[in-house]
């Protein structure tokens, strides 16, 4: 019989299904280039990383593909860019039998 | 939810243009089918399109997409087959998710070969430079930079 001896943290980590994004970290900007394999690897985990400007003055925000934040803060820069038109405009258009 | 095609761009409305009648029909086809199946396709496994979660749909001429009840068999690459042999040509679409608005958007990204030679480009490749000129707004008239 062989026994492992694993960290809380890392238990925590395999173990945890309390619905928070994990691996998580905070990193200052600068940071990010730097552990840049480190963060990729973290993200696609299911990770996220709160991201401050350099001088730790500020919070940028949080990093993470969390898909539904992704698909909306993507949809919503499509939308902005001017790529895609409003959804209640496009929901119109499909009730027109405008769209493919 | 409900599942909104978006007008195509103006570059996949080109490579319609460009196939062959009856490969453009099915093309038009399966796009029309994606606002009923929505994950038709098999998703992407690598890169930048499978990170969004695109999807793709390999097609050439014995297609039958109006055939919804999977009566004929779809056409396949066999495995031992070059990867060159089987449907030639590729959908690339992504499906973005606005779950508070109930709306799911079908974007077709590309409809292309899936491998080209170099300097042209395949469906992927095309679809992930689509993608990342879609959301990025600097490089657009409507954004900051």
């Amino acid at each position: 019989m062989n026994a492992f001896l694993i960290s809380r943290a890392a238990y925590h980590r395999i173990m945890s299904d309390d619905g928070l994004p994990h691996p998580a970290s905070g990193m200052r900007l600068s940071e990010l280039r730097e552990h840049q394999s480190e963060v990729l690897e973290m993200l696609e985990q299911g990770g996220a990383i709160v991201l401050h400007t350099d001088d730790g003055e500020h919070l940028l925000g949080v990093l993470t593909r969390n898909r539904r934040l992704l698909d909306e803060a993507s949809i919503a820069a499509m939308i902005d860019a001017g790529n895609l038109p409003p959804l209640a405009e496009l929901i119109a258009m499909d009730d027109r039998g405008e769209l493919p | 939810m409900r599942t909104v095609i978006v007008p195509l761009r103006p570059e996949v409305q080109e490579e319609l243009r460009a196939l062959d009648r009856r490969r453009a029909q099915i093309a038009r086809q399966y796009v029309r089918r994606l606002a009923l199946e929505p994950y038709l396709g098999a998703r992407v496994e690598r890169g930048l399109l499978a990170e969004y979660g695109c999807r793709r749909i390999r097609f050439d001429r014995d297609d039958r997409p109006d055939d919804l009840f999977g009566a004929t068999r779809p056409s396949r690459r066999r495995g031992n087959e070059d990867l060159g042999e089987g449907p030639r040509w590729r959908i690339v679409y992504w499906l973005p998710e606005a779950p508070q608005s109930q709306i799911r958007l079908v974007v077709i990204l590309a409809v292309a070969a899936g491998h080209a030679r170099p300097p042209d480009l395949n469906a992927y490749e095309l679809a992930r430079r689509r993608l990342e000129a879609l959301i990025d707004t600097r490089r657009t008239k409507g954004g900051s930079r």
